[in-house]
């Protein structure tokens, strides 16, 4: 074979397999990802992360339906409220009025009861999964609720001291 | 002339013993300096030619049917594994979303 043959004989199959490979590559994803979209469930992912059985996973999803329509109740008045702060914020002109900050306070105050609300629910599901996926569970929750609130108020603060300086 | 003799004999036997160890290098022939350089110079210019003539061979291999036919099999069955390996881990991701704009839609950090 000429050195020439050998250098477009490469070049094509490279660019086959490569063709092939992206090819297969995107029927595989696309295969897969519709295939489990149809069993779109909300406690899917509880159901292969934390390895739930029928019965427990029956007893989590009476847990979650009782808990969205308070979830939904506590996001309605979290909005009412925001947008009556809205409103006092835009009749004060370029004044912070004492109504505007009552009303942040009060949205500050909903919001805190929904994570209540939230993070109750959240122990409750744990307590209905065995005790080691339970506390799996409660550890991702936090990180992905809360912990994440966290890292952006830790990257925004001043870095609190240990306390172990030594003193000169 | 005993006393001199006597004296000389530790030096002479000393000569003597280092005439016997020394061993006279072999004269390098005419033009061996060059002929190594040149030797050298072939060297380096044949193994590109090598590499090439060897990697030519492995590719006339691998062109063979049965072997490009097993070889392209194995390029596409990875292809749909991995697809399909990326296409659950989305999902995955996706379920964990679902379930967290179900139960804390106040909490999403973007």
């Amino acid at each position: 074979m000429s050195r020439r043959a050998a250098i477009f004989a490469v070049i094509g199959v490279l660019a086959v397999a490569g063709l092939g490979f992206a090819t297969c590559y995107w029927v595989g994803h696309y295969c897969s990802d519709r295939r489990l979209s149809r069993q779109a469930d909300e406690l899917d992912w509880l159901r292969h992360e934390f390895k739930l059985n029928e019965t427990e996973l029956s007893r989590v999803r009476k847990l979650h339906e009782g808990y969205l329509p308070i979830c939904r109740d506590n996001c309605e008045r979290i909005a009412e409220k925001k947008a009556e702060f809205e409103q006092a914020m835009a009749s004060g002109g370029t004044n912070f009025t004492p109504v505007a900050e009552q009303k942040l306070a009060e949205v500050a105050l909903l919001r805190a009861k929904c994570q209540a609300a939230m993070l109750r629910h959240f122990y409750e599901v744990s307590q209905a999964m065995p005790a080691d996926q339970g506390q799996r569970y409660l550890a991702e929750m936090r990180r992905l609720t809360l912990s994440a609130h966290e890292r952006l108020e830790q990257s925004m603060s001043v870095p609190v001291r240990s306390g172990h300086e030594h003193h000169q | 002339m005993n006393a001199n003799n006597q004296n000389s004999d530790p030096a002479e036997a000393r000569l003597r013993r280092l005439l016997k160890e020394a061993a006279l290098a072999p004269e390098l022939p005419l033009g061996f300096q060059k002929a190594v350089w040149r030797r050298i110079e072939t060297r380096a210019v044949e193994s590109p030619e090598k590499l090439v003539s060897s990697a030519l061979g492995i590719l006339g291999w691998l062109l063979r049917p049965r072997v490009a036919m097993a070889s392209l099999g194995a390029v596409l069955l990875s292809g749909v594994i991995l697809g399909a390996a990326h296409g659950m881990a989305a999902h995955k991701e996706q379920a964990r979303d679902r379930y967290l704009a179900a139960v804390a839609p106040m909490e999403i950090v973007p």
